[in-house]
């Protein structure tokens, strides 16, 4: 098995002709002769994955292809090629897992998408809904108050008792916020595809403001978390 | 092309393993013995003694006598708490120095020490394979920082091994499990060995064994296990009448070993009775220790394993009915406390199927062969356990590469000048998950330098950090408006040049040579010490059938042979073991009985 590196991609710069066996290939990986692709770096993490370019993907499937492109690329498939090889498998690799890791948290790829989609328009104020921002206030403030508690040594046991019972509330409540806000974004996922103009403009506004929502919430979620731990 | 071999480099034990007819198999040394202690002993001659041998020495040369150097291996000076130079060997550095090991006035770094570890490995493979070895696969705690990782393949480099890879000890462990398995399981391998703690959680899938989330503590195992015992049973001699032995090395040698042994016993019965006969020449030390004294004693440094595998549940987003499977690794989750903090903290009784000391090793094997392209249908995809960031203006850490983030990983950074033609940039690289860039691990410093003169924040440098298979961070700058790209040198305050530290591994060597009256000492002392331990252990079994004066004769030659040995009295010794010797016949002959009697006792029908 020969490893070319090949630095060829048609003229829109997506699709890369391999140069081994001419098949055309969008990617990582020519599976016709099965040989690493140095790809074009005008490609999507979505395109990466083979995933269609939308805010609600199938995680299953997500999964299941980073999985398959990792066992091409990985370093560790290459150890024995020559070092330009091993250099290109480093550099997929670290993009792919960087494309999974975005792709795979909700935030993160809408975030994602909507920098592909607004093709880096102004971002819009970082507000989230007034009623998020009051919940992620008031739950801060709880936070705040528990983790003056962890600090002192010897806690009296009831109130830490007290202290988990409470924070395991706040969790609860700060992932029912954020299913409801991924309801939402499953709302605006319908049509997507279909969506054009001012139609996809609106949504991507919206869905903006949604990935600000997921922003606090993410935050609350791991500061409950490290609390959770700091206590129990 | 030379074998790749799989190495567990521990803690207090090192395994050697390789793929043999498919099947991942530990190699065993001449003796037959399949893990070889982590213990280097200098004294006698040219090369120092290293494994079963070394541990021999530990009573008798405790000084040099080096064990549990992995707690030091990529630390500074500034590291290391006093609680942690807790060895009977000294330890020296301070502030940004490298810690190192001082024997006969020569300074030794960690990673020296254990590459006199892993040339008996390679030796003993070697022997095995009848060819040379000089590849290996080498497993690191999976909560190693980017410091401990470089010293451990340095380790190997001195030891005259190409390292091919750094793996983590849970994944290994975890590969030696699945591999034969088709599983598809979300499984935690929680690792308990002696120096050094991990949970990693992963997903194996169709081969893939990809790792979830991993955290631990690199200073917590079965040595803290063992130095609470011992604290316990010195305040014990204390009360008993044998005066405060704290002090006394030779001494603390001999209970540590005692404490070891007890812990181990422990774990399968439910009381043992601790015995240090003649722990002077007045003071015979007895304590009967049953496990729930010892749970009391220790729950709290168990307990201490809890808060990283929440952790490690919450990073993977799982909670505990997520995971089908817990497997445990490590000699010290042999101790039934450890097993039942599991279960509690899992939910479910720990998987106890794979060998808690072996499986690193054999894991190690494992991907040596997908290294080499011998097996194809497996591919490992590990995280690197802390957050990688840079320290920024006020004293905080910038973090770009978090923690968990499956390697190898690449991020960028652009950086800029804070005055007007300013020509040189110094970037602080941290690991670590606090706020505070100080509270974390400085990797070092690099240097951004022939920046060309600009007003500023005018200038753009780009860097960009890459994170490798092994879990070690490269980093390259490159002057984003001239397009020039350097590779960064991070000077790193523990990075010993490779000259020095192949100076020191030169004067080691020259240092060790023969030298006929130390060559003499260290027979007598080996010789002595067989005979000392002989003698106690006789004394163990019937020194109720003894006279008094007898006893008392013996106890003198036992304390006269230990002064001797503390004096490095070669003479001394020889004489003091021969009249040892002539004191214990009657002994002798009364072990002989009483073994007899054992054997006649221990006959099946015989009660």
């Amino acid at each position: 098995m020969v490893h070319k590196v090949l630095e060829h991609h048609d003229d829109n710069g997506r699709k890369v002709k391999c140069l081994s066996c001419g098949s055309p290939y969008e990617g990582f990986f020519c599976f016709d002769c099965h040989s690493l692709l140095s790809f074009s770096g005008d490609m999507d993490y979505f395109a990466m994955l083979d995933v269609e370019k939308r805010p609600v993907i199938d995680p299953a499937r997500l999964k299941e292809n980073f999985l398959k492109l990792s066992e091409y690329v990985h370093p560790d498939k290459y150890y024995n090629s020559s070092h330009d090889v091993q250099e290109l498998a480093l550099k997929s690799s670290s993009l792919l897992n960087k494309a999974y890791s975005t792709l795979k948290d909700p935030k993160e790829r809408i975030r994602y998408l909507i920098s592909i989609e607004s093709d880096r328009e102004a971002p819009v104020s970082k507000h989230a809904s007034a009623e998020t921002m009051e919940f992620f206030i008031d739950a801060s403030d709880i936070c705040s108050e528990i983790d003056r508690f962890a600090k002192k040594k010897g806690g009296d046991e009831n109130l830490t008792q007290d202290h988990l019972k409470k924070l395991h509330e706040l969790k609860e409540e700060t992932w029912t916020r954020w299913e409801r806000v991924l309801r939402e974004v499953a709302e605006l996922d319908k049509e997507w595809l279909t969506d054009s103009g001012d139609n996809r403009k609106t949504k991507v506004r919206r869905l903006t403001i949604l990935s600000h929502e997921l922003s606090y919430l993410s935050k609350l979620q791991s500061l409950i978390d490290e609390l959770i731990i700091a206590i129990s | 092309m030379s074998r790749i071999i799989g190495i567990d480099l521990g803690t207090t034990n090192s395994v050697a393993a390789i793929i043999e007819g498919g099947k991942p198999v530990v190699i065993a040394d001449a003796d037959g013995q399949r893990l070889t202690p982590s213990v280097v002993a200098f004294g006698g001659g040219e090369e120092p003694v290293t494994g079963h041998n070394a541990n021999r020495q530990r009573i008798l040369n405790p000084k040099k006598t080096i064990y549990s150097v992995k707690r030091f291996i990529g630390r500074r000076g500034s590291d290391i708490k006093d609680e942690d130079m807790f060895v009977s060997y000294p330890v020296s550095g301070s502030g940004e120095e490298p810690v190192s090991i001082v024997v006969d006035d020569k300074r030794y770094l960690p990673e020296e020490i254990s590459a006199f570890v892993l040339k008996k490995l390679k030796k003993d493979a070697e022997r095995y394979l009848g060819d040379s070895v000089d590849r290996a696969v080498i497993t690191v705690p999976a909560y190693f920082n980017d410091a401990q990782r470089n010293a451990t393949k340095k380790a190997g480099e001195l030891a005259g091994l190409k390292v091919e890879r750094i793996i983590n000890e849970p994944t290994a462990a975890s590969l030696a499990y699945g591999i034969d398995k088709k599983l598809n399981a979300t499984i935690g391998v929680y690792d308990l060995g002696g120096g050094t703690f991990d949970i990693s959680i992963l997903d194996i899938k169709q081969g893939v064994f990809q790792v979830l989330s991993t955290c631990g503590n690199t200073r917590l195992g079965g040595d803290d296990i063992d130095r609470r015992l011992i604290d316990f049973l010195l305040s014990r001699i204390a009360a008993g009448g044998g005066g405060d032995q704290s002090g006394n090395l030779m001494v603390l040698s001999r209970i540590r070993e005692e404490a070891e042994k007890a812990k181990c016993a422990l774990s399968f019965q439910e009381e043992v009775e601790i015995s240090i006969p003649f722990l002077t020449s007045s003071f015979s030390f007895k304590y009967k220790l049953t496990r729930k004294e010892f749970e009391e004693l220790v729950r709290d440094i168990i307990d201490r394993t809890r808060k990283p595998c929440l952790q490690a549940m919450m990073d993977a987003k799982l909670t505990r009915d997520d995971i089908d499977e817990v497997i445990l690794v490590g000699g010290s989750t042999r101790i039934p406390l450890v097993q039942q903090l599991v279960e509690e903290i899992f939910g479910k009784k720990p998987n106890r199927s794979i060998n808690p000391d072996e499986a690193v090793a054999l894991g190690a094997a494992i991907q040596a062969n997908v290294m080499s392209g011998l097996i194809s249908n497996l591919l490992l995809l590990d995280v690197t356990p802390l957050s990688l960031g840079i320290e920024t203006y006020g004293g905080f850490m910038n973090v770009i590469i978090p923690r968990n983030t499956t390697i190898p990983t690449r991020a960028g950074e652009l950086f800029t000048t804070a005055v007007d033609d300013q020509s040189a940039v110094t970037i602080q690289v941290l690991q670590g998950e606090r706020q505070m860039a100080s509270d974390n691990w400085s990797l070092g410093t690099f240097a951004l330098e022939d920046i060309t003169p600009a007003p500023a924040g005018v200038p753009r440098i780009g860097v960009q950090f890459t994170i490798d298979a092994d879990g070690i961070l490269h980093v390259l700058a490159r002057d984003v408006n001239t397009g020039k790209e350097t590779a960064v040198h991070m000077k790193s305050t523990i990075d010993v040049p490779q000259d020095q530290v192949e100076k020191m591994v030169l004067d080691s060597i020259e240092h060790g040579k023969e030298d006929a009256a130390k060559k003499e000492l260290f027979d007598a002392k080996v010789e002595a010490d067989k005979v000392l331990t002989a003698t106690r252990k006789a004394l163990n079994k019937c020194s109720h059938l003894l006279k008094e004066e007898e006893k008392s004769l013996i106890g003198e030659a036992i304390s006269r042979t230990e002064a001797a040995i503390s004096r490095n009295d070669t003479a001394g010794i020889k004489e003091s073991t021969t009249e040892l010797n002539q004191a214990t016949e009657h002994l002798a002959s009364l072990l002989l009985g009483e073994t007899a009697r054992e054997v006649v006792e221990k006959k099946p029908g015989h009660k």
